[in-house]
């Protein structure tokens, strides 16, 4: 099958727009994970506790969850480029207008209700339905290179953001990530992203016209399309796939939230320093950072349904070694098994939505799929806690959890791919005309 | 509520203090220099990616952009074709 992955004139242009899009994660991600930094200057400085400022946390992670589907939505019926376009204005602005916040309403309110809503248009499901409408054959390694924007931007923006507070003080810190979005990152996706690759003339993956024109006179579709490709997303519910990979992203949000969560705890209850146990969870987010790479790559070439199970099979094994191994060996087990299976889940879940049921709802399914993503956090987080308050110990929890993901990886396994993702669907004839390129794209 | 403060580096919640501190003393002890200077590295390192890949679809963009044949190309004002 002859692309134009890699032309004289250079790459195809979809990796382009994967570039730009992998700054705007690593922007919003980095930025939003630099919340942390601030917390004890803001206690010392408004007299408040932490407990008060974590309401604007908990209140933006809900959020953040809960706008997913109208993004998505609004993503579906005009295009991700405005939708992007302005998330990262609004994010921008009220970076900058965080250097003037004096208390923990007004934290509250720009953290908690603007910057975590408008961080939802650039989210990994919503940035997620702009490379598979860029990309079929090549949609797993996209979207985990995209994915990954958020590991790195963990990784460098969060230490930029320490030191430039430690040089200057909290308010400039603010102010810089308010201006690399608002001078680099808005004008880089003006100038790069654009919604759908017939915006430019151009066919997904790259292929040439010679070749669409080839499969469109050999009778098959420009691309194929799967039996559950709907024209209402809300048809999508009447089938099993789209409740097994709800499910399965439900209790992966259970298990990344309450570990993100309760872990340094744990590690204080076994006798481990919080150095020790920030030390482990770093070593993960740097695993993670390459893993979902690699399990990206490869799900373009093997069924995505095996290797989401298989990550939460393993991610199962982690929480296992939690509760069968002693102090550091669980601890550091933990770390490196767990962190192979932190983030891959991601890219699998939104390719495979996109692959059963095509790219027209892709954004509201992306949405409703990561909103019951952190329902399901944020009720872990409170359920562990209770569970530890009981008794003392979180192997209860964690043996809860170590079901649930094998739960998930069942739920995962039996997803009929072959029958039902539109990778392995039969080529066949479309109607033509307005709405068959999209119909195809699934 | 303080757990919530915690990081979960999935989707993009806050970062544990804890952490932070523990990769700032690294950073420290590995390269010795004045945050402000680091600040600075980090930066240039943040704008680096950006500003490359700005140049690369600018260029992209040239190469693939169609360009007329020579006899259809506007005439010099001294009434010669380049």
């Amino acid at each position: 099958m002859t692309t134009s992955d890699s032309s004289p004139s250079g790459p195809f242009y979809g990796w382009y727009v994967v570039g730009a899009l992998f700054f705007a994660t690593f922007l919003v991600v980095g930025t939003r994970q630099g919340f942390g930094v601030f917390v004890e200057t803001w206690e010392n400085e408004w007299g408040v506790s932490v407990g008060a400022i974590s309401i604007a946390a908990s209140v933006g992670w809900l959020l953040n969850g809960l706008v997913q589907p109208f993004f998505g939505r609004v993503m579906d019926r005009i295009g991700g480029r405005p939708v992007v376009l302005v998330s990262m204005a609004v994010m921008g602005v009220a970076f900058i207008a965080m250097a003037f916040v004096t208390n923990v309403w007004a934290l509250t309110v720009l953290y908690g209700f603007v910057i975590s809503s408008a961080a939802g248009g650039i989210s990994p499901s919503m940035t997620g339905v702009f490379v598979v409408r860029w990309f079929q054959r090549k949609r797993g390694t996209a979207m985990s290179l995209l994915v990954s924007g958020g590991s790195v931007g963990g990784l460098v923006l969060v230490p930029f953001l320490t030191y430039l507070f430690v040089a200057t003080n909290w308010q400039t810190a603010w102010i810089a990530a308010g201006a690399i979005s608002l001078l680099i990152g808005l004008p880089l996706l003006w100038l790069i992203v654009r919604s759908d690759p017939g915006d430019m003339g151009l066919h997904p993956d790259g292929d040439s016209n010679d070749v669409v024109a080839e499969r469109a006179a050999s009778g098959a579709n420009v691309l194929p399309v799967g039996p559950l490709n709907a024209d209402r997303w809300q048809t999508s519910f009447r089938s099993a796939p789209i409740w097994q990979l709800s499910l399965a992203y439900w209790v992966c949000g259970v298990t990344t939230a309450s570990i993100s969560v309760h872990f340094v705890r744990w590690a204080g209850a076994e006798g481990i320093s919080p150095g020790t146990a920030a030390l482990a969870f770093g070593l993960l987010s740097g695993i993670n950072a390459a893993s979902v790479i690699f399990i990206g790559s490869i799900s373009d070439r093997m069924q995505r349904k095996t290797l989401l199970a298989l990550v939460y099979l393993v991610r199962a094994v982690a929480f296992v070694s939690l509760i069968v191994l002693p102090g550091e060996a669980a601890l550091w087990t933990f770390a490196v098994v767990g962190g192979g299976s932190w983030l891959a889940t991601v890219p699998l879940t939104n390719s495979l939505t996109a692959d059963v049921y095509g790219v027209r709802h892709v954004g509201t399914l992306g949405g409703l799929i990561l909103m019951a993503h952190q329902l399901g956090g944020a009720l872990a987080v409170f359920l562990f806690g209770a569970a530890f308050d009981r008794w003392g110990s979180y192997d209860a929890a964690f043996t809860a959890g170590a079901i649930a993901l094998v739960a998930a990886a069942v739920l995962a396994f039996t997803i009929r791919e072959k029958a039902v993702s539109a990778r392995y669907a039969v080529a066949r004839i479309e109607p033509q005309g307005e709405g068959a390129a999209v119909a195809a794209g699934g | 509520m303080l757990g919530l403060l915690r990081t979960p580096l999935h989707h993009s919640e806050a970062i544990d203090p804890t952490l932070v501190g523990w990769i700032r003393d690294e950073i420290d002890h590995l390269l010795g220099l004045e945050p402000a200077t680091i600040a600075i590295l980090l930066g240039i390192v943040i704008l680096a990616f950006p500003l490359w890949l700005a140049f690369s679809v600018l260029r992209h963009r040239e190469a693939v952009e169609p360009h007329p044949p020579a006899d259809q190309r506007p005439s010099s004002r001294f009434g010669v074709r380049d």
